[in-house]
């Protein structure tokens, strides 16, 4: 009898106590989800517009550069460069981004542009002082699917002039 | 009888259940659960999560995040580290290209991660990569002064944060 006893006292409970541990897990996943943000975020490398340096505006180029820029102004967009015909695009002013058929008729003027000089990677995006983030950002975009992947940003001549760059 | 007895209570043991849930496939989902959370908030060892009342501009650019200064502008207010160091309001009335606020904090970020740099004895130039984490409903005055001021204060390289379009 006694021998039983003692065996029965030696039962020890090898199971792992897992309920703090899932309390825990249970608090944090919901607060986690809460904050959660599952949209990719991404960038869009850019720089201010630079001055030639002395050197090179010392040297005269055979060909003057393209110095292709994409102007904002009030109801139009304005395609301008060396050698390159204005051409205007209609755009709706109180809207925070180009519409699709303003995004077309940009998109097929800058392919055009990019397909007669090819090699040109650098567009100028001019923007007025009250025009929105949203709307520069498609702009770089549009540039972007033409092939103009170094696009900088431009203030439309509202704001004092930088002393170097053309902000 | 004592054996009858015995064997019943032997039968008892064996399909009683002690109530008890089985919790250790549970745990393993939610664990797998908390990872998958904990990684959308992280990518590329830079935290991604743009702060709360900002609304990132959509882009179809595919270009990562990378380690640098971020510098965040929503409708009221000019942010580094989580802190605010201007309102948009001053800073759209101002005349002035540079935010002095914004270019001191700048330049203390810039002295901080040189000696830093220094301290480790890192030889390769220190990142000068600032991220803008603009709401896609700010005007360009005000994206314009922050680009200047950050290039004005040793971060000419600027990567302006978006959302990627599905």
């Amino acid at each position: 009898m006694a021998r039983r006893a003692k065996r029965k006292e030696l039962k020890v409970n090898t199971d792992l106590k897992l309920m703090p541990l899932m309390n825990i897990i249970i608090a944090l996943i919901p607060m986690l989800l809460l904050s959660a943000v599952f949209l990719e975020v991404k960038v869009i490398e850019t720089s201010l517009p630079r001055d030639a340096d002395a050197s090179a505006a010392a040297a005269v180029p055979a060909t003057p550069p393209l110095d292709l820029a994409v102007h904002v102004r009030g109801d139009v967009y304005v395609i301008e460069g060396h050698g390159v015909s204005t051409l205007l695009v209609p755009r709706h002013a109180a809207a925070a981004a180009p519409d699709s058929v303003a995004t077309q008729l940009l998109s097929q003027a800058l392919h055009q542009i990019t397909a007669a000089h090819p090699g040109t990677t650098e567009v100028r995006i001019v923007a007025e002082s009250r025009t929105h983030y949203q709307e520069v950002i498609a702009l770089m975009d549009v540039a972007r699917g033409a092939g103009l992947v170094n696009a900088a940003l431009e203030g439309a001549g509202d704001a004092p002039a930088a002393p170097e760059g053309g902000i | 009888m004592r054996r009858r007895r015995s064997r019943a209570a032997g039968m008892m043991e064996r399909y009683t259940s002690d109530g008890g849930l089985t919790l250790t496939s549970m745990m393993d989902i939610l664990t797998t659960l908390l990872f998958f959370v904990l990684k959308s908030y992280i990518s590329g060892a830079e935290v991604t999560v743009p702060p709360p009342g900002v609304t990132l501009p959509r882009s179809t650019v595919n270009a990562d995040m990378h380690t640098s200064v971020v510098v965040a502008i929503d409708h009221d207010a000019i942010m580094m580290d989580g802190e605010k160091i201007a309102t948009v309001q001053e800073t759209s009335a101002s005349d002035e290209l540079m935010i002095a606020p914004l270019a001191k904090r700048l330049v203390e970020a810039r002295a901080q991660m040189d000696e830093i740099a220094t301290r480790k004895g890192e030889k390769r130039e220190v990142s000068r990569l600032a991220t803008i984490q603009g709401d896609a409903g700010i005007e360009f005055r005000v994206l314009q002064k922050v680009m200047y001021t950050l290039d004005r204060n040793g971060f000419p390289d600027i990567a302006l944060a978006v959302l990627k379009k599905a």
